[in-house]
């Protein structure tokens, strides 16, 4: 099957129809439409710098390169995952950086190295575009978690204190705190997998069979990168909270500011 | 001397709250922190619990120094009923229930029966068990917080404000039956001159 390429000419009817949300936004004074603008053409330069740089990954397909560019990778999400949780740099870099690197390690070895068997482990067209995905996907999961984690404990500092004082351990005090993180972080994907293939075409389907690829083919991608992008999530969200919860209480099981 | 205060200092972000106070506590004693608002009551609360530390000065518990070896032992004689709870969540009957899933608590675990005689004493109808906390007047959830602290059958029960949500007739029952039992040791901050008429020992934080 071939796929239908698309001129920059019949893509730019598509940039056009964005008048009409914009409009929509500005019609109804959101103060969104110069975002919606800005984030239109931050999207176009950004998947343009994408093609440049994947272009190039995918012809060196260097493993050196390929790891280098996970590095770099790490480094914004880690960065991104911060910034965006307005947490503070010192307690949560390391936290956040191992939590992703140890999903990553458990979930592409298993996926890369067991399920699609690859000879080249690190080859670009698999490595970077899955790898991509999780880290992607972690970095999302993960803010929600920490916010919810971290705004909850500073708002229900008394609940805290409570079930220390009455005999709690810190591991114990804190679950309520933990479950309600992860609620909020995965129940959109639990929604999301649950009507899979029942209400929305999933994104890498679509682009597989855009691709064309059969459709028997890209359903398999589709679960691989279904289980791979949760499973990778559930790892960075818990093993970042717990490490971070290291360095955050003191011996006395007293938080400091986040 | 179950614990004694000694010269302490406490202090936020270099800003001293209080300096250079003592007192003592003997068990069975009811003693309250008076002062108006910011004055340190809670924070001399929490410094009882281990939550914050004094800048200067000492704790002694039973003797010896507080220290993080002996704090677990004063956590385990003691209940603690902060000022503003939430576990908006949870069931009124899941919040009594949840201290007893602590590991330190095992086999502490109270009785139903147990349970409704604290309702019928401290005049709560039965039937708030299965409500939500979240639903639960101001007044209820602290009567039902501090039942969750005599459950726990502590020897010193740390309440900050314990009355400051109660009518009248709630507020007697409450302190009624807490200045009954003659070997309970409270250590409480109030604004309230009915509980600070059943104390036997005053701190007043603003005559310092």
């Amino acid at each position: 099957m071939e796929t239908i390429e698309i001129s920059w000419g019949n893509l730019f009817f598509g940039y056009l129809l964005m008048v009409i949300p914009i409009g929509i936004m500005w019609y109804y004074r959101t103060g969104l439409a110069k975002d919606t603008l800005i984030a239109t053409l931050r999207m176009t330069v950004q998947l343009l710098l994408m093609g440049l740089y994947l272009t190039v990954l995918f012809d060196f397909n260097s493993a050196w390169m390929n790891l280098l560019w996970l590095l770099v990778m790490i480094g914004v999400s880690t960065g991104t995952t911060i910034k965006r949780s307005e947490l503070g740099w010192k307690k949560f870099a390391m936290p956040v950086t191992i939590a992703t690197v140890i999903s990553i390690v458990i979930v592409d070895g298993v996926f890369l190295g067991i399920t699609l068997k690859l000879d080249n482990f690190f080859d670009a067209r698999y490595f970077i575009t899955i790898t991509g995905m999780i880290l992607g996907n972690s970095m999302k999961h993960n803010i929600i978690a920490l916010n919810a984690f971290y705004t909850s404990l500073s708002d229900q500092k008394a609940d805290y204190k409570y079930c220390i004082a009455n005999g709690a351990s810190r591991a114990e005090a804190l679950k309520p705190f933990m479950k309600s993180a992860i609620k909020q972080a995965f129940n959109p994907q639990i929604a999301t997998m649950a009507v899979m293939g029942l209400i929305a075409m999933p994104g890498t389907l679509t682009g597989q069979i855009l691709g064309g690829a059969s459709p028997d083919g890209a359903i398999k991608y589709q679960i691989l990168l279904m289980l791979a992008i949760f499973i990778a999530c559930t790892i960075t969200v818990v093993i970042t909270i717990n490490l971070a919860n290291h360095f955050l209480f003191d011996e006395w099981d007293n938080f400091e500011k986040f | 001397m179950l614990l004694s205060i000694k010269n302490i200092d406490i202090g936020f972000n270099g800003k001293s709250l209080i300096s250079g106070l003592s007192f003592d506590i003997e068990k069975g004693d009811k003693l309250v922190f008076k002062g108006k608002s910011g004055s340190g009551k809670t924070s001399l609360l929490n410094m009882i619990t281990g939550f914050v530390r004094p800048t200067y000065g000492s704790i002694l518990f039973e003797g010896s120094a507080l220290q993080k070896s002996n704090l677990n032992d004063l956590r385990k004689k003691l209940a603690y009923l902060p000022q503003q709870l939430s576990f908006n969540s949870l069931g009124v009957k899941q919040f009594l229930e949840m201290p007893f899933g602590f590991a330190n608590n095992k086999g502490l675990t109270p009785t139903h029966e147990k349970v409704l005689e604290y309702f019928s004493i401290f005049d709560l109808n039965h039937d708030l068990l299965n409500s939500k906390m979240q639903e639960i007047s101001g007044g209820e959830k602290q009567r039902i917080a501090l039942i969750s602290c005599l459950l726990l059958q502590r020897e010193i029960l740390l309440l900050d404000e314990p009355v400051s949500a109660l009518d009248k007739n709630s507020k007697k029952k409450v302190i009624d039956h807490l200045f009954g039992m003659d070997d309970l040791t409270v250590i409480s901050a109030s604004h309230d001159q009915d509980w600070f008429d059943a104390c036997n020992k005053i701190v007043d934080l603003d005559t310092r």
